[in-house]
């Protein structure tokens, strides 16, 4: 499969914050700290990714802080009602 | 536009829709999350109109949560703690003051802090510590909370900690019916006067408890009398419509999958239709969503401090 080590890379990201996640359970300020870690990791994966695929453009960027900030908002929600 | 035209814009790539799912438009998506914080925002004014329609029901005991206590410093090879009446006063004038002036956290907006409520008390002290908790469903799920942070392990697990105090009180905190567990640490000083004198001080502090709460000079409250009032307050008569944190947490894992649906179809799609397009990657927006989606799956309310 094309770009595998960039997935690879991608989902330990994924899998040590939410991993940690985890870990902080309850622990709701570490939480939030690591959503917005993620969202954060998960744009520049985003930008690094389409760089070295020279196919980076404002549009792709915008369309990954989008994604990332719906799903973050969401998350961060729900553990303010927690 | 009839409803099947609709739901193809809606869902899948196409050419009214710029071969992507409308759904997944970096326009929609910030349209729910302006939809989904108008409706948090909703929900807080709601909660500020109408206190105590929405709430937490849970079953807390507090001789289990000291059973629970105990049974972890016995499993680390430490004594048991001895439950004492007077602390466990001063674990419910802490709730109390909780819920008196709606904060959570160890120090009060106007700066008290949690030893102030064990001299209130009475309760003279060589050693002291506090471990706060709310809206657990169960008493064990308390103590493990506990348990999974290393301040409030340490707090359990403390050598120096001779007796404990405990207290399961309901009450409304912003808006919103809460269950809330104080859990005292403390060894007294070595005078066995010390912890039945009332100083000056004490009988002077101003006392900002609910009415609820016995006042400072009745210092007949014994263990057993505690365990009896919190369970008291601990029980849900009526258990509250609504939590809003279930609330929440189904909007949350509904929009979330529905996001992470319509990415599945669009990817499959764009395979299927050999689709070329300047867009991000679906792959990666569907390990993302699926970690965040998983992340709010195994969120469970309660919270310790």
């Amino acid at each position: 499969m094309k770009d595998l080590k960039h997935y690879l890379s991608l989902l330990a990201f994924l899998s040590i914050g939410f991993g940690l996640f985890w870990i902080f359970n309850f622990n709701r300020q570490i939480q939030i700290l690591i959503t917005i870690c993620l969202g954060f990791v998960y744009v520049i994966w985003g930008v690094v990714h389409h760089g070295l695929k020279k196919d980076f453009h404002w549009r792709i960027l915008w369309e990954y802080v989008i994604v990332a900030v719906a799903a973050c908002v969401i998350v961060i929600s729900l553990l303010l009602r927690a | 536009m009839n409803l099947g035209d609709w739901v193809r814009h809606f869902f899948t790539p196409h050419n009214t829709n710029n071969c992507r799912a409308r759904i997944l438009h970096p326009s929609v998506l910030s349209l729910f999350v302006v939809l989904f914080l108008l409706g948090q925002f909703a929900l807080n004014f709601y909660l500020l109109i109408s206190p105590s329609v929405l709430g937490f029901a849970s079953n807390i005991s507090p001789e289990r949560v000291i059973e629970a206590t105990n049974q972890k410093r016995a499993e680390n090879g430490l004594a048991p703690l001895t439950l004492n009446g007077t602390l466990s006063g001063a674990a419910q004038r802490k709730a109390g003051d909780m819920f008196a002036f709606n904060y959570w956290a160890h120090v009060s907006p106007s700066g008290r802090t949690p030893w102030s409520f064990f001299r209130e008390v009475g309760y003279r002290y060589v050693y002291a510590g506090e471990n706060l908790a709310k809206d657990f469903m169960n008493s064990e799920a308390v103590v493990e909370a506990w348990m999974n942070s290393p301040s409030h392990r340490d707090n359990i697990l403390n050598g120096n900690y001779k007796e404990i105090g405990l207290s399961v009180v309901n009450g409304t905190l912003n808006g919103v019916e809460t269950t809330l567990v104080v859990q005292m640490f403390g060894t007294p000083t070595p005078s066995p006067t010390a912890q039945t004198q009332t100083t000056p001080e004490v009988a002077l502090a101003p006392i900002a408890v609910p009415t609820s709460i016995p006042e400072i000079g009745q210092k007949e409250i014994t263990p057993l009398s505690n365990i009896v009032l919190a369970q008291e307050k601990g029980e849900v008569n009526s258990p509250p419509l609504l939590s809003p944190f279930m609330l929440t947490k189904t909007i949350a894992i509904f929009l979330l999958g529905l996001i992470l649906g319509a990415l599945i179809l669009d990817a499959v799609l764009v395979w299927q239709r050999r689709i070329v397009r300047l867009s991000g990657k679906n792959l990666a927006h569907l390990i993302f969503i699926a970690a965040l989606l998983l992340s709010a799956i195994l969120t469970t309310p309660g919270a310790i401090l």
